[in-house]
């Protein structure tokens, strides 16, 4: 990732060498900076997840290391219906429009 | 904040190649803010995770932890420390990965915030500017409004609702205790840091009486008639502790209105009780230097946007975890943890020039009721609009009458919790 100081280095100095309009935007970083700079672009919903959720499983709580999209959204999906559970996941997912449950599972997916 | 010629002239500079390029006005404000002062007070699971998390979105910004303590001492856990089955050095971390991390530790306590200046002065002289201020202090005892409980009753009936010295002394008194003997607890009328901690406690102090000294007993005297978890922690009490727990709540006269230290004696309106260990949990408030940065109300707690965690008091200081008035979400670990993340969130885009946004909110919080089970609740909540909410139909309770696999479940989900969220507010 291109961090904002670097690229304005880099556009400078191409603005000084032609003065010719540059178009180099695929290269400029648009996320707000709460997403910019953290490992991979932390999401900030993702923030909620991140307190028990590591890359290394634990004796009890799973990791999201190494798994599809579609494997969490489709556990995320068993947790969110309506019937009673026995973890705080089923009390949480609940909670999460379907939108939301594949944008984060889109998001853990992506940072293995 | 100061910007030489030097850098203002880069900055004209910068805003002509702006001007036939695809960059941003955002983008400029982003790079002119990367080198703002960003100071942290408060070194516990909100403090700590602010700090990181902030030099994680922003490197190039100066971030300082002003922390009195070179090792910080962690409440979730402590229960069981007083129960026997953990040791103190389990609770205890210390900021070297936050130095790793580039963060600037100021080891000295806060004694004033000049809100206007923007400056925090420290007990050791020096006077530090900041940009955006972070506040996250914790509670601080009401010395005095439990009538007869000052510090030094503290020394002889220990409140242990903070971590550390009072753990242990709470600690050895019960192992000094003999068998036959009383325990007293008092637990406060809400808000207090740890809805569910004092009836953890309970269960674990009652789990050692049966299992070390089964001749004694524990008596628990409630301010409250309702608490966090109740049917949960009254169905394992009836199920663990018969013959060893009694729970007294508000209107069975279990209010405590007056404490003796020198004989260990806790008074209700109609009685009073001797004992031979006292747990006195008493009222509280905002660590003390927030009532000095002018970001308390006549509660002692801190009014805060929920969208930014701006106060609703003074202009950019941030205020985060237990000190906060934040309901529905409880002051817990988990939700300073958070709570630390999503100001950092707010501030760096605060200081990129960006508005902040809303998000959704989860809290956890797992309460031991045996060594090795335990139950839990949850909460989804939004903070639209600088208002928190409780998200409809999420949340809750264990499932009652559940079977011992489930409840050691979850004291394995709650193991694993600890290690995660110390390990991202400490390294």
């Amino acid at each position: 990732m291109l961090r904002p100081i670097s690229f304005l280095i880099i556009a400078g100095a191409l603005f000084l060498s032609s003065c010719s309009t540059l178009s180099v935007d695929a290269e400029v970083d648009t996320r707000p900076a709460s997403e910019r700079n953290y490992p991979n672009g932390l999401s900030v919903s993702a923030l909620s997840c991140t307190g028990c959720h590591t890359d290394t499983a634990g004796q009890g709580i799973p990791s999201l290391a190494g798994r599809s999209a579609d494997q969490i959204l489709a556990s995320l999906r068993f947790y969110g219906q309506p019937d009673t559970g026995t973890t705080v996941m089923h009390r949480i997912a609940r909670g999460y429009t379907d939108e939301q449950l594949t944008a984060l599972a889109d998001y853990f997916a992506e940072q293995v | 904040m100061a910007l030489d010629t030097n850098m203002l002239s880069r900055r004209k500079l910068l805003a002509a190649i702006a001007s036939v390029t695809l960059i941003s006005a955002s983008d400029l404000k982003a790079f002119a803010q990367t080198r703002a002062k960003v100071v942290v007070i408060g070194g516990g699971f909100g403090g700590a995770t602010a700090a990181r998390f902030i030099k994680s979105y922003l490197p190039n910004t100066s971030v300082t932890l002003i922390e009195p303590n070179p090792v910080f001492t962690a409440c979730p856990f402590s229960n069981l420390v007083i129960g026997g089955q953990r040791s103190i050095a389990d609770q205890k971390f210390d900021y070297r990965s936050l130095v790793g991390d580039g963060i600037e530790i100021a080891q000295a306590f806060a004694t004033d915030v000049d809100s206007q200046a923007r400056t925090v002065t420290l007990d050791n002289g020096s006077i530090l500017s900041y940009d955006r201020l972070i506040m996250s202090p914790g509670i601080s005892i009401r010395w005095g409004a439990l009538e007869g409980y000052d510090r030094a009753a503290a020394e002889l009936m220990p409140h242990a609702w903070k971590a550390g010295t009072q753990t242990l002394l709470l600690r050895r008194q019960l192992e000094a205790m003999e068998d036959g003997g009383t325990v007293v607890m008092s637990a406060p009328a809400a808000p207090f840091r740890c809805p569910p901690g004092p009836y953890e406690r309970a269960s674990l102090i009652a789990n050692y009486l049966k299992t070390e000294k089964p001749a004694s007993k524990l008596i628990i005297l409630d301010s409250k008639d309702t608490f966090s978890k109740m049917p949960l922690f009254q169905e394992a009490w009836a199920e663990h502790y018969p013959d060893h727990l009694d729970w007294r709540g508000a209107s069975n006269d279990g209010r405590v209105n007056r404490v003796t230290a020198e004989t260990k004696t806790l008074y209700t309106d109609f009685d009073e009780i001797r004992a031979d260990v006292a747990n006195v949990i008493p009222p509280q408030k905002a660590g003390e230097i927030a009532e000095r940065a002018g970001v308390t109300d006549v509660t002692g707690w801190c009014p805060i946007n929920a969208t930014s965690f701006e106060s609703s008091l003074q202009p950019n200081i941030h205020v985060i975890g237990d000190a906060t008035i934040a309901n529905p979400m409880p002051k817990s670990a988990f939700s300073a943890n958070l709570q630390a993340k999503v100001c950092a969130a707010s501030v760096a885009r605060l200081l990129s020039g960006e508005d902040v946004l809303p998000t959704t909110l989860a809290n956890t919080c797992y309460s031991f009721i045996t060594s090795d089970r335990a139950v839990s609740i949850a909460g989804v909540y939004r903070n639209d609009d600088g208002a928190f909410s409780s998200v409809d139909g999420a949340g809750g309770i264990s499932p009652l009458a559940a079977d011992a696999e489930i409840r050691e479940a979850e004291a394995r989900q709650a193991e694993d919790w600890f290690r995660t969220i110390t390990s991202e507010a400490f390294g």
